[in-house]
C-alpha cells in the first residue's frame, strides 16, 4: 500500500516538475517516455526534420527529468519509492531514446536511398552528351563530303592528251588573223575537253593548285577565250616543233566545214 | 550498511545485499544498453558518412560533366568550326 502510494506520488512529482517538456515535445512527451513516444504515427515526425527535432527535444526532457528525480530523492524520506520510480523512468527513457534514434536513422536512410534527383540529373547529362556527340559526327560527315574526290577535277598527263593538242594546232594554223575571233567562238565548245586538260599543266607549273572547271575556262568574256587559245597554240608549237610549217588538207576541210555550219546557223 | 547495522541481524544484511545486487544488475543492464546504443550510433555515423561521401562524389562528377558540356556547347556556339 505504502509503496504504491509513493510511486504514484513520485510520478506525479515528476510530471509536475517538467511542465515545459510536455508543452515543447510533440508526440509522446506527455507520457514520460512511453513506447508511444516513437512518433511514427505523429504528424510532426513524417519527415526527417521532424524526427530530428523530436530527438533534440527529448534530450532537454531527459536533463530536466534527471534534475527533478535528484531533487525528489534528496527532499523526500521515502527514498526507496523515488528510487524505484527513477529506475522505471530510466528504462522508459532508454527505450524512447532508442525508438527516436531508430526513427531518425530510418528516415535518413530512406532519404539517402532515394537518389532520384541524382539519377535524373545523370540521365539528362548523358542525353546532352549523346546529342553533342551526334552533332559532332554530323559536322565531321559534312566536312568529309567537301573533301571527297570530285570526278570533274581529274587531270591527265601531257603525253596522254596529244590528240587534242594536234587538233588545236591544225585549227589555229588554218585560221587567218581576221577570223581568229570567229574561229575561237566556234571551236570553243568543241575543245572544251582540251582546255580542261591543258590548263593545269601549261598555265601553272604546280599541279593541283588550280581546280577550275572546264566551263569556267570558257566564259563569255573574249579575254578568257584568247588566253586559253594562246596557251594551246604555244603548246602545239613546243610539242610538234617542225610540224608547224606543214599544213594538212584535213585542217582546211574542218575549217571550211565549221564556217559553213556557222553561216547556216 | 551491513557493518553499520551490526552482525546480530543477518536477515537485514541479506536483504541489503540482495537489494545491492539488484541495483548493480539494473545499472549493468542500463550501461550495457547505453553501450549498445553508442555502438549503434558509431556504426550509423560511419555508414551515413560513407553514403554521404559517395553521394557527394556523384554530385561532383555530375557537376564536372555539366561544366564540360557547357564549355563544349558554348565553344560550338561561338565557333562552329571547332568540330571541323
Amino acid at each position: 500500500m505504502d509503496a504504491a502510494e509513493a510511486g504514484k506520488a513520485g510520478s506525479q512529482q515528476e510530471q509536475q516538475q517538467q511542465p515545459g517538456a510536455t508543452s515543447t515535445s510533440g508526440a509522446g512527451a506527455g507520457v514520460p517516455f512511453g513506447r508511444s513516444a516513437s512518433g511514427l504515427g505523429a504528424p510532426g515526425a513524417e519527415s526527417f526534420d521532424g524526427a530530428l527535432r523530436e530527438l533534440k527535444d527529448l534530450r532537454a526532457q531527459l536533463h530536466e527529468a534527471a534534475d527533478s528525480c535528484e531533487k525528489a530523492f534528496l527532499k523526500t524520506e521515502k527514498k526507496k519509492l523515488i528510487l524505484e520510480g527513477t529506475k522505471s523512468y530510466i528504462c522508459d527513457a532508454v527505450v524512447a531514446v532508442i525508438d527516436h534514434l531508430g526513427t531518425v536513422s530510418s528516415k535518413l536512410e530512406h532519404k539517402l536511398e532515394e537518389k532520384t534527383h541524382v539519377t535524373q540529373a545523370e540521365q539528362k547529362i548523358n542525353f546532352l552528351k549523346q546529342r553533342l556527340l551526334t552533332c559532332e559526327q554530323y559536322a565531321i560527315s559534312l566536312k568529309l563530303l567537301t573533301v571527297r574526290g570530285d570526278p570533274d577535277a581529274i587531270q591527265y598527263h601531257r603525253r596522254y592528251i596529244s590528240q587534242y593538242i594536234q587538233t588545236t594546232k591544225q585549227e589555229n594554223g588554218a585560221s587567218s588573223s581576221k577570223n581568229n575571233q570567229e574561229v575561237l567562238k566556234i571551236t570553243g565548245p568543241i575543245l572544251s575537253g582540251a582546255g580542261l586538260t591543258l590548263k593545269p599543266y601549261d598555265v601553272q607549273p604546280s599541279i593541283g593548285k588550280e581546280d577550275t572547271m572546264a566551263s569556267a575556262s570558257f566564259d563569255d568574256s573574249p579575254r578568257n577565250l584568247r588566253r586559253s587559245f594562246s596557251f594551246r597554240a604555244e603548246d602545239v608549237h613546243i610539242i610538234l616543233g617542225d610540224d608547224h610549217k606543214k599544213k594538212t588538207n584535213t585542217g582546211s576541210n574542218i575549217l571550211s566545214f565549221l564556217k559553213k555550219t556557222r553561216r547556216h546557223a | 550498511m551491513g557493518r553499520g547495522g551490526g552482525m546480530g541481524n543477518p536477515v537485514n544484511v541479506g536483504i541489503a545485499v540482495q537489494a545491492d545486487w539488484e541495483n548493480r544488475e539494473f545499472i549493468s543492464n542500463i550501461s550495457l544498453n547505453v553501450r549498445r546504443l553508442f555502438d549503434f550510433l558509431l556504426r550509423f555515423e560511419a555508414t551515413t558518412k560513407s553514403k554521404l561521401a559517395s553521394l557527394n562524389e556523384k554530385l561532383d562528377i555530375l557537376e564536372r560533366k555539366l561544366e564540360v558540356l557547357e564549355v563544349q556547347v558554348s565553344s560550338a556556339t561561338t565557333n562552329p568550326s571547332v568540330f571541323n
